[in-house]
């Protein structure tokens, strides 16, 4: 609010200045001279050029974009799961967490959760412990017309937030985090967009949440059934 | 009787003509620049102050996405370029041609050259007035933006065009009220009384035919064809008053 306050200002007093300035430009020749015109005209493209320039150097998607990293986009398989991508995944932590009871079932099951989808992908007995992978579903801002997605700054860290408790069968989440993200988005003007719709009529910027994964191992007692593609609750 | 000195006719280039006159109303009508200028910085103040947003929220995810546009810059200029050609179109455009060797013809031929240079300049200073409010809006605004890698030169083109048969469109509406005035209220009334019912209107058919229109190729050829129309159409009411008189 301080810079649109601000932003606001001082566009007022840039046009107040100059109007002032050509107002006493003209006073003093007597008449709008065109030459005077002209130069104005001349001096204002020259200020917008270095304004465009200065755009172009500054304003790239990297920097603008900052946290956020531009994933391929590949609609072939975008919208469905890939396992064997799920399983070449190298980013991968292990948490594992000792339980004081043996007999814990996993009762209750989501496909589709907040900002994270889990899926339980295999089942290794290693001792005691099982193995279970988890892969959480980033989020991605897409934007359709360009063709290009970027990955949102969450990442496997955040898990450190969600809270793992075992009650009496069951082996609760919680997920502590409230994160909110602000976008500004600068969209072309009117009449280049009647041209980037072709791209895609349906849709425009969406957020998919089903996207890639990445791997979040979590060690459980082999006494835990499991049984493959359950999910955990996740419980707010 | 004839001295060996007559007075002749000499043949004058009718390019030459247009382009004598074209340079002097440059600097005749010059204000038009001027009042470009103010203009677009208005278009400015709005494009960074005003905007429109969407939320999100997923759970304890919550995304805010905020919209600016480049909207209010396109058509604050075509304001600009409306009322600017309407200007040449008026009968006192012709008193103003005084110091000029000028008809009706090169006349018209000169107002053309005008608006499509205004077009020039009103679509390359939108695109790059465009550029400059992104500028300022990274440097004064959210931590995170996003960059649509916006085609300049698609924005430039369409810009240009958009701007060349909005001129044109008032020069001719101009010519009509000026010079036919009967046809022209006539022509208004039809179109208001159509507009009524979108069905039948022409304004539809029109919307269809042009801003629906994806193909750039396909477009260009349309608003070039426009343009040409409305032009040929302007040229030919002014020439029409030439016999008149």
């Amino acid at each position: 609010m301080i810079f649109l306050g601000l932003s606001i200002v001082i566009t007022l007093l840039v046009i107040l200045s100059v109007v002032l300035l050509m107002k006493r430009t003209f006073l003093i020749k007597g008449k709008k001279s065109s030459s005077t015109v002209y130069k104005i005209l001349g001096g204002y493209v020259v200020i917008l050029c270095a304004g465009a320039i200065l755009s172009l150097i500054l304003v790239e998607p990297e920097n603008v974009m900052d946290e956020l990293t531009e994933v391929p986009f590949d609609e072939g398989e975008f919208f469905e799961y890939n396992l064997d991508y799920l399983n070449s995944i190298e980013n991968s932590l292990v948490y594992e967490t000792e339980f004081p009871v043996k007999n814990v079932n996993l009762t209750e099951t989501i496909n589709n959760h907040d900002e994270f989808e889990t899926i339980i992908l295999r089942k290794e007995e290693n001792d005691d412990l099982v193995e279970i992978a988890y892969y959480e579903a980033p989020i991605y801002l897409i934007n359709y017309r360009e063709k290009k997605r970027y990955r949102m700054p969450l990442e496997l860290s955040d898990h450190k937030q969600m809270e793992m408790n075992l009650t009496d069968s069951e082996l609760v989440w919680t997920n502590h985090t409230k994160r909110e993200y602000d976008f500004l988005i600068y969209t072309p003007s009117i009449f280049v967009q009647q041209f980037i719709e072709q791209k895609n009529k349906e849709s425009f910027d969406d957020i998919d949440i089903d996207a890639n994964f990445s791997t979040l191992l979590i060690r459980v007692p082999s006494s835990m059934s499991i049984d493959e593609d359950e999910f955990i609750v996740i419980e707010e | 009787m004839m001295s060996s000195k007559q007075m002749k006719l000499s043949q004058v280039n009718e390019w030459d003509v247009i382009k004598q006159s074209t340079v002097y109303k440059l600097k005749v009508y010059n204000h038009i620049f001027y009042s470009l200028f103010i203009y677009q910085l208005i278009g400015f103040l709005f494009v960074i102050n005003s905007t429109s947003g969407t939320g999100m929220s997923m759970g304890s995810l919550i995304i805010n996405l905020e919209y600016k546009t480049a909207h209010a810059l396109f058509y604050i200029t075509l304001i600009w370029l409306i009322i600017s050609s309407a200007q040449l179109g008026l009968k006192q455009s012709r008193s103003l041609m005084s110091g000029v060797v000028t008809n009706n013809k090169t006349h018209c031929f000169s107002n053309g050259l005008l608006i499509l240079l205004m077009s020039v300049i009103g679509a390359v200073t939108i695109v790059l007035l465009s550029m400059t409010a992104e500028l300022f809006l990274y440097l004064f605004n959210t931590p995170y933006s996003t960059d649509f890698s916006i085609n300049y030169f698609l924005e430039l083109l369409s810009a240009f065009l958009y701007l060349l048969l909005a001129g044109n469109l008032a020069y001719f509406i101009t010519n009509l009220v000026m010079r036919l005035k009967l046809i022209a209220y006539l022509f208004l009334f039809i179109l208001f009384i159509s507009s009524l019912i979108p069905e039948i209107s022409p304004i539809t058919y029109f919307y269809y035919f042009l801003f629906k229109e994806m193909n750039i190729f396909l477009f260009i050829i349309k608003i070039s064809l426009l343009i040409v129309l409305l032009f040929i159409g302007s040229l030919a009411i002014t020439r029409q008053m030439e016999v008149e008189r």
